[in-house]
């Protein structure tokens, strides 16, 4: 009864704050819908900065019209109920931030042409407290702890002063990190900050005493570089990356012993090795992406050598299964490798998917389906000269973890340009596109939209134009042509080390080709 | 059982001490004046009593209840009304008393409307553009509408006209029979017609704690008149204050009198004279006690 009161005294309040709210958001989402020339043009993101501006404002208000901080309040000699104040708060800031907002989402998800299910719910639910946690909860602890909007700006000018002065770290000094590191930091960012902040919020409610309080916000904040310098460390590493349970999820290997090469370019200090691995055993329903490789090197004569951790971007599956893995070492390193025929020990961070069965979608009709991703539009205009195309999907809330599209060169609908031959078969293009991983991505706009096209690129192997031999010719879709499509859903992710033997004979240039014999030489060893 | 008891309390400002030892009783039905000098310490032990700040050592109760749990239920027959407090300045009066109204089961629709007479409230004028005076009647009618058993008054009537703190006193008073109030005012002509208790703080210190007619029996101003002139002895009583001595009359102010044996004591030292007595007002009793302190605390600053 008293949480009611208090959420109708502060609805009276501030109702023309929440109106002009109401106001903006839903201007905001008829901008997402209509695309307004003037605004796109010269103030494309200002509904949404307004939008926001207007959250933190709502929210200091409601949370500061019982002032926590002060001993000169009306209230605490008043007979609340600490949390009867403390809910009638949170129901304010969800009545008045969080209900506008998802009534804007659904108007633009049924805008989409995307059916309300029932199944859309948890994900736009997620969203909703992605926003609370993200955005409504900081601007509360802070407001809970000061006793003005000047003051609750001049900490958020603190803060950023703050993070400038943390900005010119040597951050570069810190060990490389990966998919993996980053994604478990930030988690871990998000849970520990917001738990104090929550933390601090519930104290404040519950003992009004700003000190400790803000003692927790500040440790909060302090908590941000920490967690970027986590993502670095090796225990991110050790709880990202697992031990597989039995043999990893791919086995790699070089080349046979007598075809075994790799390519050195040298550059400044250093040289950069490609080294053309082969994988096997991958399943057909698996898909592995290589996000972090480290090497080492043993020479004949007992030299030996350890690169540091380095960023991949390695996609493998059972249609792609040959790689290359390149990384810089110091030219001296390079001459031992060299000299003494080292062998290569490779350490691999690795993301594991599982994907569906492929698919074929036809891209014939101007709108289709791909069934449990996306809607797509093709926009297509060819000429002898000019070729353009562009196929719009859009996904509620989410793409999937993983979403791999594989064209077949001999299937392609595309005109040729420039009087070009037509495209061989047997040649190949992929693109793999990531989503979050979270049910629903954090963007007020539930409206996933991305290209088809995107990450295709060139043929594999190479089709070079016959003008200039040294160009590939790049893959892209056009009206009718087959795309196979796969999604799927991160299983895990995997450290495991590969013994692969020497590497062979450095050469300038390195023929990699499909083997038949994708035997592997060498077992993988999990670590 | 007092309305307001407190056990050593103590409350620190870095290193300043705001309140030292203090015992404090409030005995029910009483009205209670707190008098100081400014930067004594009347507002920190009022805010400390309301939970307003926490003591660094030491308890408070009031109605029993310890003063650093007083929230939600107990505060229910408790008022507070202050001169520094800050109210929702959007709500018209009407609203404001409609807001408290839901807080308070015991709260009296009719008494709110009879005091909302008697002050004259303007129902529809918002807090903000009210007079202080104004301001504060909306406060005290807020709080007097529940019938509070304790109600905690600090500075209600600073700066207010004659006429506003008279009827705000009335309107209080009227309301307060069985009510224990606590009031720091400087208004001591105000509170002495109806306080039945006085305590008297300096530097953070409970000086004087006692009923007002034991006060004001105790503090004296005396005149010693004897038929030839005499000499002032060096060691004058601990409690005489401000003595004054000019031919054949001598005059003093006793802080311990007691009528027989003042009278005996001022014959042992001066001989045969004639010893009269008046009574003091609660003004003079306050200057007499706060006037010292101050003039040590200047003689210290300018050290």
């Amino acid at each position: 009864m008293m949480l009611l009161h208090i959420l109708l005294k502060d609805l009276r309040r501030h109702r023309w704050e929440i109106l002009l709210f109401v106001a903006i958001v839903a201007a905001w989402a008829w901008q997402q819908t209509h695309r307004f020339y003037w605004l796109e043009v010269h103030a494309k993101e200002l509904l949404v900065i307004v939008m926001f501006v207007l959250w933190f404002f709502l929210t200091i208000r409601g949370v500061q019209g019982e002032s926590l901080v002060g001993d000169r309040e009306f209230w605490p000699t008043r007979p609340y109920r600490t949390w009867q104040l403390f809910l009638a708060k949170a129901a304010f800031l969800v009545l008045c931030l969080n209900v506008p907002l998802f009534l804007a989402q659904l108007y633009l998800l049924a805008h989409a042409g995307i059916p309300l299910s029932p199944s859309l719910l948890p994900g736009l639910l997620f969203l909703q407290l992605e926003f609370a946690w993200c955005c409504t909860l900081p601007a509360a602890a802070l407001a809970a702890v000061t006793d003005s909007i000047v003051q609750w700006v001049l900490s958020i000018v603190a803060m950023l002063i703050f993070g400038l002065a943390v900005s010119w770290l040597p951050w570069n000094s810190l060990s490389a990190t990966f998919a993996g590191t980053e994604q478990l930091a930030t988690w871990c960012g998000i849970i520990v900050i917001g738990l104090a902040l929550l933390a601090a919020l519930i104290w404040q409610y519950s003992h009004r005493r700003s000190g400790p309080a803000r003692i927790v916000i500040a440790a909060a904040v302090v908590v941000v570089p920490l967690c970027i310098a986590f993502a670095s460390t090796k225990l991110a590493r050790l709880l990202a990356y697992t031990a597989p349970n039995g043999l990893p999820p791919v086995s790699l290997s070089l080349a046979p012993a007598n075809q075994r090469t790799y390519t050195r370019t040298d550059g400044f200090g250093t040289a950069t090795l490609q080294v053309p691995v082969y994988a096997a055993s991958i399943p057909a329903d698996t898909l592995v992406v290589i996000e972090g490789t480290r090497f080492h090197f043993t020479g004949n004569d007992g030299w030996d050598s350890k690169t540091a951790w380095a960023t991949a971007a390695i996609v493998l599956s059972s249609q792609s299964s040959t790689a290359e893995l390149s990384f810089p070492v110091p030219k001296s390193t390079a001459d031992q490798i060299r000299r003494t025929h080292a062998t290569i020990q490779a350490e691999i961070e690795m993301a594991v998917y599982h994907i569906s069965a492929p698919y074929t979608i036809d891209t014939t009709p101007a709108h289709f389906k791909i069934p449990h991703v996306a809607s797509c539009t093709l926009w297509s205009l060819e000429s002898q000269i000019f070729r353009f195309s562009r196929l719009d999907c859009v996904a509620p809330l989410r793409m999937p973890d993983v979403y791999v599209t594989r064209l077949d060169s001999s299937e392609n609908t595309c005109s040729q340009l420039n009087r070009q031959p037509r495209l061989p078969a047997g040649h190949w293009a992929m693109g793999v596109q990531y989503g979050s991983g979270i049910p629903a991505d954090f963007d007020p706009n539930p409206i996933r939209t991305f290209d088809l096209d995107t990450g295709i690129g060139v043929w594999n192997p190479p089709i070079y134009t016959p003008q200039d031999p040294s160009t590939s010719r790049t893959a892209s879709i056009c009206r009718g042509t087959p795309v196979t499509a796969q999604y799927g859903w991160l299983s895990g992710r995997v450290h495991a080390t590969y013994q692969l033997g020497p590497a062979g004979t450095e050469s300038p240039t390195h023929p990699i080709e499909p083997s038949d014999d994708d035997s592997t030489p060498f077992s993988p060893r999990a670590t | 059982m007092h309305a307001i008891e407190t056990v050593d309390l103590n409350k620190r400002f870095r290193r300043v001490a705001a309140v030292q030892d203090v015992r404090l009783q409030v005995p029910e039905g009483a009205v209670y004046a707190l008098m100081g000098p400014n930067g004594a310490g009347k507002t920190t032990l009022i805010k400390l009593l309301m939970n307003l700040l926490r003591p660094t050592s030491g308890s408070a109760f009031l109605l029993g209840a310890e003063s650093f749990r007083l929230r939600g239920r107990p505060l229910e027959s408790i008022g507070y009304v202050s001169e520094n407090q800050k109210h929702p300045d959007w709500m018209t009066v009407d609203t404001f008393l409609r807001y408290w109204h839901p807080f308070y089961p015991t709260w009296d629709r009719d008494l709110e409307q009879q005091l909302v007479r008697r002050f004259d409230l303007p129902r529809k004028q918002r807090l903000k553009y009210l007079s202080r005076g104004m301001k504060m009647k909306a406060v005290l009618t807020s709080v007097l509408a529940y019938r509070p058993k304790l109600i905690v008054m600090d500075e209600p009537l600073s700066g207010l006209d004659p006429l506003v703190r008279d009827e705000l006193m009335g309107g209080l008073l009227e309301q307060t029979a069985e009510t224990s109030v606590l009031i720091s005012s400087h208004d001591l002509a105000e509170i002495e017609s109806f306080s039945t208790h006085v305590g008297f703080m300096d530097a953070g210190r409970l000086r004087i704690s006692e009923p007002m007619v034991e006060l004001r029996e105790r503090f004296r101003k005396v005149i010693l008149k004897r038929l030839i002139p005499f000499e002032v002895p060096e060691n004058l009583p601990s409690d005489w204050r401000q003595f004054h001595a000019e031919g054949a009359v001598a005059r003093w102010i006793e802080t311990g009198f007691a009528e027989s044996a003042s009278r005996a004591r001022a014959r042992q030292i001066f001989g045969d004279a004639q010893l009269y007595s008046e009574p003091m007002t609660l003004r003079e009793i306050f200057l007499t006690l706060a006037r010292p302190q101050r003039e040590a605390a200047e003689s210290e600053a300018g050290q």
